[in-house]
């Protein structure tokens, strides 16, 4: 996935989208991020969405670690599908795996410092850290029926 | 193992074992996830002191530890004291007497979930070497402090 961000002043409407018309005038930061889907991405995106279903099915109830881990609740499993649903296809899936606390974790890995884990609640909050290199942005947004523009900023910095 | 009746500080040169019970901590590649260091409902994450323990007394400990929580040993993976000192969190000696008398905490972790995460994050990334299996005669190269 190649991305490129550029600031600059919307002097015109050269580049023809009259969904811009509004922002004529203004400062603005330019994302361009080529969206070819991924060979194979909407089989593999099913894949995992089977797999949420099975962990948040083995981890339904209290201690299903057999350390006293809460359950995951449906709130977070339909909150984990919904997300993965909303991945752009041209974006790399993420390592998902159960939390002790009851969130699902989304992991996008490249190297050891090379990495974004996001841990979604079932209130929506969704909790992420990410590692690259020696920067180690963290922070939390709320879920809100699209997929988070600052997770895949971080998704394309770790996999671009 | 160390004396029990004088359990010295940390240092920070020490290297600490996490013991594996879970795959879902461990990469392919050999490299840990951040969930390896992620405490829950303890504002603290246990950890094992090399000092004075041979590999075998350390494996041993493993393995006690997973037949406590049901679970099976998976592996271990090491981490340097003094990697383990990343803006509030610390190492501190934690015996659990008279049995494990290298027991230690990695403490100071902060209360919000995305702070944990970066924490438990460049813990991970801390990690020197591959995460050993629970192999021990194939471990035996490895020198205990």
């Amino acid at each position: 996935m190649s991305t490129i961000t550029f600031r600059r002043n919307l002097e015109s409407e050269t580049l023809h989208l009259p969904e811009l018309r509004s922002l004529v005038g203004h400062s603005v930061e330019i994302v361009v991020r080529d969206s070819q889907p991924m060979p194979g991405f909407e089989a593999d995106r099913t894949a995992l969405l089977q797999t949420v279903d099975e962990i948040c099915q083995r981890c339904s109830q209290p201690g299903w670690d057999n350390e006293g881990a809460e359950p995951i609740l449906t709130q977070t499993h339909v909150i984990a599908r919904r997300l993965l649903e909303l991945l752009p296809n041209d974006t790399p899936l993420p390592v998902i795996s159960p939390e002790p606390d009851g969130q699902i974790n989304f992991e996008w890995y490249r190297a050891s410092r090379r990495l974004l884990t996001t841990s979604i609640s079932g209130t929506g909050t969704l909790y992420w850290a990410a590692l690259i290199d020696s920067e180690d942005p963290r922070g939390s947004c709320q879920f809100a029926d699209q997929f988070p523009p600052t997770l895949l900023y971080w998704i394309g910095m770790v996999c671009g | 193992m160390i004396d029990l009746t004088h359990v010295p500080p940390v240092e920070g040169d020490e290297l600490l074992t996490r013991f594996i019970l879970n795959v879902s901590e461990v990469r392919a590649d050999g490299t840990v996830r951040p969930q390896l260091f992620l405490p829950y409902k303890r504002a603290e994450l246990s950890v094992n002191r090399h000092r004075d323990a041979t590999l075998e007394e350390t494996w041993s400990i493993g393995q006690q530890v997973a037949a406590q929580r049901g679970k099976t040993l998976i592996g271990r993976t090491d981490i340097r004291a003094h990697s383990c000192c990343i803006q509030t969190s610390n190492v501190v000696a934690s015996p659990i007497l008279p049995d494990n008398p290298n027991h230690a905490d990695i403490v100071g972790y902060p209360a919000r979930k995305d702070e944990q995460l970066s924490l438990a994050a460049k813990l991970a990334a801390a990690i020197e070497a591959p995460w050993h299996a629970i192999v021990p005669e194939s471990d035996t190269s490895e020198g205990s402090r």
